[in-house]
């Protein structure tokens, strides 16, 4: 019965359904299934036989499922739409943070940081170059969790990398005179976007396969 | 009254379900039981398609939870709210309406 509830989970999370939605019903399934058994056990049957009775009088998997498939209310956001999800937010997201860096550092100009402002360049420079992989990571577990396609999370990854090699922030230290902090879009450079790219799509390797 | 085509073929068992929370807060086993018990065993289904339809009555703001554990085992406890109450009313009334309709029509001779 057990894998009967895990191939009832595969098959909701296939097919749009948010995830704890689906972790709701399978708890209270299997608490019930649990009860019957419970129930069968009392009045004479062997635990074996009141688990396949109980197993029986739940319903089987297509049962289970179909029920659930007709709300579109318990489907995820990502199910429904998976391009603004996956590709659409993570690069925002990245966007966001370039400008919070570049604007964290322009605070920062007129603090006490002003004489240490172009190792806290590199630094930030180089958070930003690394954050598209963090950000890949998360919807890569996300798409995983929901059991998603992976189209639009490798999308995502992509363009994450791209933008990220193609970002290029310069900090000059103040001189005597002005420094001067710089971002510019160029062409992603080849080797980062590689290194990044495959950094960022390293969870697809690790990642422990469902079933 | 015009019965939708949804409350005919769908409402029984909401009817039901909001009808025993009714009385008092059941987890879904006891109201599985109780329909049973209720139908003399007339009334048979898969007793795990229960929960979508309670699950979807929740979300609908007709049925409220609450998680409690008894003897070591969690169970999630469903009750009627009053918009609950007011389905359940208006629900009643249709199926009397269709038994009614129902009855007659059995009643009636039948003419070619």
């Amino acid at each position: 019965m057990r894998d009967t509830l895990q191939d009832l989970r595969e098959s909701l999370l296939r097919a749009g359904l948010a995830p704890r939605h689906v972790e709701r019903y399978l708890r209270e399934l299997a608490e019930h299934r649990d009860d019957i058994a419970a129930h069968l056990i009392q009045t004479g049957l062997t635990p074996a036989a009141a688990q396949r009775q109980a197993a029986l009088r739940l319903g089987d998997h297509d049962t289970l499922l179909m029920p659930m498939l007709v709300d579109r209310r318990i489907y995820s956001r990502a199910a429904r739409w998976p391009a603004l999800c996956y590709l659409v937010l993570p690069l925002a997201t990245q966007a966001a943070l370039v400008l919070a860096g570049v604007l964290a550092l322009v605070v920062a100009t007129a603090t006490g940081l002003r004489p240490a402002i172009a190792d806290l360049g590199r630094g930030t420079a180089l958070l930003l170059l690394a954050a598209p992989i963090g950000i890949a990571w998360l919807t890569l577990s996300a798409a995983s969790r929901r059991r998603a396609a992976l189209r639009w999370p490798l999308l995502g990854a992509v363009a994450g990398a791209g933008l990220a090699a193609a970002l290029q922030l310069v900090v000059i230290a103040p001189g005597p005179a002005t420094g001067r902090i710089e971002l510019s879009l160029g062409l992603p450079s080849p080797l980062p976007l590689l290194v990044l790219t495959l950094a960022s799509l390293l969870p697809l390797v690790l990642r422990r396969r469902p079933g | 009254m015009a019965l939708a085509q949804s409350a005919f073929l769908n409402g029984v068992p909401e009817l039901l379900v909001l009808r025993l929370l009714r009385d008092r807060e059941m987890y879904g086993y006891e109201i599985v039981q109780a329909i049973r018990d209720a139908s003399g065993e007339a009334i048979g289904f898969a007793e795990g398609v229960i929960y979508p339809l309670l699950h979807a009555l929740e979300r609908d703001g007709a049925l409220t939870t609450r998680r409690q554990t008894v003897n070591g085992r969690s169970r999630v406890y469903y009750s009627v709210t009053p918009s609950g109450a007011g389905r359940l009313a208006a629900l009643a009334a249709q199926w009397r309406n269709l038994n009614q309709a129902i009855a007659g029509i059995l009643a009636e001779p039948r003419h070619a």
